[in-house]
């Protein structure tokens, strides 16, 4: 990357020692210009920002960026994983690349004939999909629980200029209507590896982002990048969460 | 930018994808000569016609396999392996119905219903 | 007035009326410089339009003569009109805006646009023939050398601006059903048509307003083509379906219809479904003696200085013409007051009576069968020299003379056709109409309008809307079917070229190339377009070829008694016009990658280092002592010295206290299922089947060729259940191995690459059980957790929580240790924790470049570093990780055949003695090792690490050298001489491997 886009991340400042599970990209999150952002607690007891500061709701209509990193997700390969995720009430997606949401807010994403990621409703904040067996002897056989929690990154791009922004850095369409709700895209954006979702969240046009998590810090500096030209920038989980 | 299309996840540019050689098959590991084992390995066809390829999707981690003409460089036609009766003569098993890309009208009727 | 440039340049003439310059907006004026002079024009003005109507007709000098030249195209499709702006060469004055305050210079000029000291090159002409720098700098060998600086100065275009700040540019992918290339009458009509049947349809356009010919152009069939134009656009910009881009410049066409288009300081990546070129035709120019003086224009040219800007182009004019938009030029000109005193039609006669009865009505005296042969003027036209056409080129013996200050020309067109010969389009030669004709075009590539061959307004309009057609039906929008659109309009001159004995009969005006130059070319053998390309340098320059192609073509034709169609054209290539390299080097995609503890390393001053896309620690240095940057490099001896001390320091310190890596850049593979041994054991040259379930096993992947390609560590953590680690850049190619066989396999196996799942660290030194005691319950005793074996356990942490881990007992760097991989997310956390658990024990970290000099000194490799694309297991010892007990593994008979075959190399350690470590010389990765008998020069292998090692007290390495066919450099003692980068060849001596602890007792504490 050239000079001209580069952005440090700041040293380790004031974040809890407590905090054993960490984002990539907690750095960026732990200060802003505002001050400190305010923190909330998920399911499974780490920090996801809950609100950068007072103007949250105005840049996530326009284009947010949520680090939903800590925020509970999981997935599921093999012949027997549809059959056993349905018998838990989850809904299955007709097709691969397509995603559905449950009723209480959680999204199941189908990747392959035999794939699934379930990510947690910012609601709940990951309760349901946190419970969920991490390891091959708690599933039944054919069904291996996959390693998204740590593998890959979670940012979720909000407003209504989602897809302008994902046109800068992404060859796929993803205008809305090239990429209604539901769509899944497996494709490259700024060059990292990334399963794209849309989805509906709180009202909001939203795209969440599953990237390489080596790669997070990167793609953090190229959305922030990307969505200035709309006045965005970063948000905390509030604005996905119902009032 | 040439597109690719894949049979899991549509049409994409081509630099989404890894070329993994011709579908062929290998010579008997136990039998062959070693003349026929270094011709497998070393030789390729390099005449016109349609080739058979195997063609990888990085970001989702899919083979899958592609005919394209060696003179036009045209795209015939790609699908699953499961589909292929000279890998899997017998009738496919588990991956028999494996995706096809929806079209994206297609893509859009099933949501909005 | 005699001639307009012989007059002071005193601020802004006159302008023509309205409705004459479409673009200005007389309300609002510019004023900037132009050679130190003021120049002012209105808002809408060029650059160029502004000069002219400050009487400037002389813009640049030619490239080679020096000569003065001006407008030619007025449509930013010459060379003439380069100029140059403080921070940007090669302007085009006929494209840029002008605006206020610019500071507009000529270039390519040595003093001044005015009084350029290199004219003189002019009169040396002769001196300087076709080619001449190709066979005058040719021999004797090194000329060249001697004559580069001169030549390029003398060759260069414009300066470039050395203090230039970086601004921001970027990228952006766009999607549309159809995109139309080019607004004119074609475009228009297509856009408008396919977006009237449903599609979304992207219209772009390199000007700054729509309407292509629409706007300057005058048409026999059509009176009032701007009410045309305002309605056309009106409709196009309130249509929903159209999206309208101006001032974009469609620059290539690649693969699928993938267009990059410059706009702004964006560069659009766009993907078109259909794609409709409508880029119309290029002017062509007569070639006759100075034709390049400024005031020879178009007749084109003509018209949109009138038009577009309210110029007008001179007072006494001739028009030269071989087509009837020659007589439209005429009446153009006579309408807005300038004088036409003949119009010469290269022609026996008029196509269209009706346009001649206007000429001859409107007093213009018009001349059958008749061609200027010489311009005549300086600076500027004074006057032409008329002769009658006799044959093909050739005129008769004497003629006449008549002043004028405006010569107007249209030999023709030629089609633009550089895009559409990017996609694969051929051109051929339609001998009856003069004329190139596109054909072969891929199948959802479509061509409408003036481009395609269409002439009359009619026709054109007409094509755009059947390319429409056929866009729509291919993609399954409509059912009707397209039509072929005739017109019988011919435009172009048979042979409007017609050579003089003394020259300046330009053919390319970029290259100063005359018919003479061309036509030699052939004579010295060069027959093919291509040859007389790169001999002549025909069509090199910045208007690459869009006048001289055509000549070119006919005249090599001519001259090689071939057609014009065997002839063809060069090959025209990406990109269309200059493309700033900001807009390649604009928001450029550049990933990174970071392991969990990155910021610990950063934080505690490590001198990071590229490893792929990560980043990783090298070394620590002292506090105060990191270097970054240029002056960080291993080539600075100060930074040099700081890492050889640096990684001595972290490496005795691991072999006596304790150290901690960052090792999350392994490759980490999961393999799970009930075939998971089974699947180990086809891919990996070891046997995995019986690998005991909480011990590891090391891991050679082996390619089709027997090439040692990948090493790991398998884990058996269940019977069904496998973790095997991988080379950080190799990881990637093993899992799509992995896969890309179980496709076909089917075995029932779950292959999951969790690479950067698992953040995972090297804790190393005899004291490493002690820290790691504190934090975990698992039985770490010499007999609970052997050397080698594997467990899955927890990471206690203070709170009371813990984190799931998994333990290896390795060996790489030859100390008691134990690797520990934990999920990613408490990566930070557990350095953290081993740091502060280690405390008491002194631990310390330690960087790549130390961990790369403690396996040295234990012999072991890495792959890729001490393994290259001919690697073998024979070469590297490692038969015995070699099963010849299974059926089958990945590249197993390669590897039986290789190794049965004579082998004459094989890797051995090495050690240099210490006189010559005292003179400071050391072998460096690469360096070749020679066989013994140094008179024969024979290389026997090559060194792939070599270091200094404090713990032995020696420079050590390993390298590859002679064995079996190439003598034996193998058995310990033997000395190996090794050719160091300075040349000199220095001795070392084979020393058995490893270095260090050679009974391996550290590793098993």
């Amino acid at each position: 990357m050239s000079e001209l886009y580069k952005t440090e991340q700041p040293a380790h400042v004031g974040w809890a020692e407590d905090e054993i599970a960490r984002s990539v990209n907690y750095r960026r999150l732990a200060k802003t210009a505002a001050g400190e952002p305010e923190m909330i607690k998920t399911a499974s007891g780490s920090s996801v920002v809950k609100r950068v500061d007072a103007n949250d709701a105005a840049r996530a209509q326009k284009a947010g960026v949520v680090e939903l990193t800590m925020l509970p997700r999981t997935g599921f390969r093999g012949n027997a994983t549809a059959e056993w995720l349905a018998g838990q009430e989850y809904p299955i997606p007709v097709r691969p690349n397509l995603a559905a949401a449950c009723a209480e807010g959680n999204w199941v994403l189908r990747l392959s004939q035999r794939e699934y990621w379930l990510l947690a409703n910012p609601n709940d904040l990951g309760k349901a999909i946190s419970e969920l067996p991490t390891s091959m002897t708690e599933t039944p056989a054919g069904c291996y629980p996959l390693f998204c929690m740590d593998s890959h990154a979670w940012l979720m791009l909000t407003g209504e200029h989602v897809g302008e922004v994902l046109s800068k850095l992404s060859a796929v369409d993803m205008r809305e209507q090239h990429f209604p709700l539901g769509s899944i895209a497996q494709t490259s954006i700024a060059r990292v590896n990334a399963v794209m979702v849309r989805q509906q969240i709180n009202g909001l046009p939203a795209i969440s982002i599953l990237c390489d998590v080596a790669s997070s810090d990167y793609l953090w500096t190229v959305l922030m990048d990307a969505v200035q030209e709309f006045d965005g920038g970063a948000v905390g989980i509030d604005v996905l969460r119902s009032a | 930018m040439k597109i690719m299309p894949c049979p899991l996840n549509g049409p994409r540019n081509i630099s989404e994808f890894v070329y993994g050689g011709e579908v062929t098959s290998l010579p008997d590991v136990e039998t062959a000569p070693d003349k026929e084992w270094a011709e497998h390995t070393f030789y390729a066809y390099n005449g016109t016609g349609v080739a058979k390829e195997w063609w990888y999707h990085v970001a989702s981690g899919y083979w899958f396999i592609a005919e394209r003409h060696r003179v036009t460089d045209q795209i015939l036609r790609t699908y699953d392996p499961s589909e292929d009766r000279t890998l899997f003569p017998a009738a496919a098993t588990t991956d028999a119905a494996a995706a096809t890309q929806p079209s994206a009208e297609a893509v859009k009727e099933e949501i909005t219903e | 007035m005699s001639t307009a440039a012989s007059l002071p340049a005193s601020g802004q003439q006159s302008r023509l009326p309205e409705p004459m310059g479409l673009l200005l907006d007389r309300s609002q004026t510019v004023q900037f410089s132009f050679e130190g002079q003021t120049v002012s024009g209105y808002k809408g003005d060029t650059i160029g339009s502004a000069l002219l109507a400050n009487n400037f007709w002389m813009w640049s000098r030619s490239f080679k003569y020096h000569r003065p030249r001006g407008p030619l195209t007025m449509a930013g499709h010459d060379a003439n009109s380069l100029v140059q702006l403080p921070s940007e060469p090669n302007v085009l004055a006929d494209r840029m805006a002008a605006a206020s305050n610019m500071k507009v210079t000529g270039q390519n000029v040595n003093g001044t646009l005015a009084k350029d000291k290199d004219a003189i090159l002019g009169h040396f002409g002769r001196f300087m023939p076709v080619g001449f720098y190709y066979k005058a700098f040719y021999k004797p060998k090194g000329i060249w050398d001697k004559w580069e600086g001169f030549i390029r100065k003398k060759a260069g275009l414009g300066i470039a601006d050395l203090d230039f700040k970086p601004d921001y540019h970027d990228k952006q992918f766009l999607h549309h059903d159809v995109v139309v290339v080019g607004s004119g009458p074609a475009g228009l009509t297509a856009a408008l048509k396919a977006a009237d049947g449903g599609a979304d349809v992207l219209l772009l356009e390199e000007t700054s307003v729509l309407g292509g010919s629409l706007t300057y152009a005058a048409f026999e069939d059509l009176a009032d083509p701007e009410a045309l134009r305002l309605q056309l656009i009106q409709r196009v910009q309130d249509h929903a379906n159209i999206t309208v881009m101006t001032e974009s410049v469609c620059n290539a066409w690649f693969a699928d219809n993938w267009l990059p288009v410059l706009h702004g300081k964006r560069l659009y990546k766009v993907r078109a479904q259909e794609c409709i070129m409508a880029t119309g035709s290029y002017e062509q120019h007569v070639v006759f003696r100075g034709n390049d003086i400024p005031g020879v224009v178009m007749c084109s040219a003509a018209m949109r200085m009138m038009k577009l800007y309210a110029i007008k182009p001179g007072q006494s004019a001739v028009v030269l013409t071989g087509n009837d938009d020659g007589y439209l030029t005429a009446l153009a000109l006579h309408q807005q007051g300038v004088a036409v005193k003949t119009l010469l039609d290269m022609r026996p006669q008029a196509t269209s009576a009706v346009l001649l009865k206007q000429v001859e009505q409107a007093g213009i005296k018009v001349r059958f069968g008749h061609t200027v042969y010489e311009a005549l003027g300086k600076e500027h036209l004074e006057g032409v020299e008329i002769r009658a056409i006799t044959s093909k080129g050739e005129v008769a013996p004497v003629g006449e003379s008549m002043r004028c200050d405006l010569l107007c020309m249209s030999a023709g067109y030629m089609p633009a056709y550089q895009l559409l010969c990017q996609a694969g389009g051929q051109l051929s030669y339609d001998d009856e109409r003069a004329e190139f004709a596109i054909r072969n075009l891929p199948d959802h590539l479509h061509i409408a309008g003036s481009v395609n061959a269409k002439h009359s307004l009619k026709a054109v309009m007409a094509d755009g809307e059947q390319a429409a057609i056929k866009a729509l039906r291919l993609l399954g929008k409509t059912e009707e079917r397209e039509s072929d659109v005739s017109c019988g309009k011919v435009v172009n001159f048979e042979w409007p070229i017609f050579k003089h004995p003394k020259g300046k009969d330009f053919v390319d005006f970029d290259e100063d190339l005359q018919a003479k130059d061309i036509i030699n070319a052939t004579r010295m053998g060069y027959r093919d377009v291509q040859l007389v390309k790169r001999f002549s340098t025909v069509g090199m320059g910045p208007s690459q070829g869009r006048h001289s192609a055509l000549p070119t073509a006919r005249l090599v034709a001519k001259s090689t008694n071939r057609t014009v169609t065997e002839t063809g054209v060069t090959t025209a290539r990406p990109p269309l016009t200059p493309e700033k390299l900001s807009y390649m080097a604009g928001r450029n995609f550049d990933p990174y990658r970071q392991t969990a503890m990155h910021h610990r390393h950063v934080e505690l001053g490590a001198k990071m280092i590229p490893a792929g896309v990560w980043a990783r620690p090298g070394f620590y240095p002292p506090a105060g002592q990191l270097m970054t940057g240029p002056e960080g490099s291993p080539l600075n001896p100060v930074a040099r010295k700081i890492r050889n001390t640096a990684i001595e320091t972290e490496s005795l310190h691991v072999r006596s206290k304790v150290g901690l890596i960052d090792v999350s850049t392994l490759g980490g593979i999961e393999v799970r299922g009930p075939d998971a041994a089974e699947l180990m054991n086809r891919i990996y040259t070891f046997g995995f089947l019986k690998q005991p379930v909480g011990k590891t096993r090391y891991a050679i992947l082996t390619n089709d060729q027997g090439v040692v390609v990948d090493d790991g560590v398998s884990c058996r953590f269940a019977d069904d259940h496998f973790y095997v680690t991988a080379t950080t850049s190799g990881v990637d190619a093993v899992y799509r191995l992995m896969t890309f066989w179980n496709t076909q396999w089917r075995l029932q196996v779950d292959i999951t690459n969790v690479s950067a799942a698992f953040a995972a660290v090297n804790l190393a030194g005899p004291d490493s059980r002690k820290v790691l005691e504190q934090l975990t319950d698992i039985d770490l005793s010499k007999d609970g957790f052997p050397y080698l074996a594997c467990r899955e356990g927890s990471i206690k942490v203070p709170s009371g929580a813990t984190i799931p881990a998994r333990f290896l007992r390795v060996g790489f760097v030859g100390e008691l240790g134990y690797e520990i991989h934990v999920p990613s997310r408490y990566g930070e956390v557990l350095w953290d924790l081993l740091m502060n658990a280690g405390e008491g024990y002194g631990i310390k970290p330690f960087g790549v470049e130390t961990q790369r000099l403690l396996r040295l000194e234990k012999g072991h490799i890495i792959i890729s570093q001490d393994t290259d694309g001919m690697s073998h297991p024979g070469e590297l010892d490692l038969g015995w990780a070699i099963s010849n007990k299974k059926p089958y593994f990945n590249g197993m008979r390669a590897v039986d055949i290789v190794m049965k075959r004579p082998q004459s190399r094989k890797l051995v350690g090495f050690r240099l003695p210490a006189d010559v470590v005292a003179r400071g010389v050391k072998p460096e990765e690469g360096n070749i090792v020679l066989a013994e008998n140094l008179t024969a020069a024979d290389i026997t292998g090559n060194v792939t690490s070599c270091e200094y090692s404090p713990t032995v007290g020696a420079v050590i390495g390993m390298a590859y050298v002679g064995f079996g066919t190439k003598g034996n450099q193998t058995e310990p003692g033997t000395l190996i001489p090794i050719r160091v980068d300075s040349g000199e060849v220095v001795m070392a001596e084979v020393v058995e491997m490893p270095f260090f602890d050679k009974e391996q007792a550290r590793q098993d504490m």
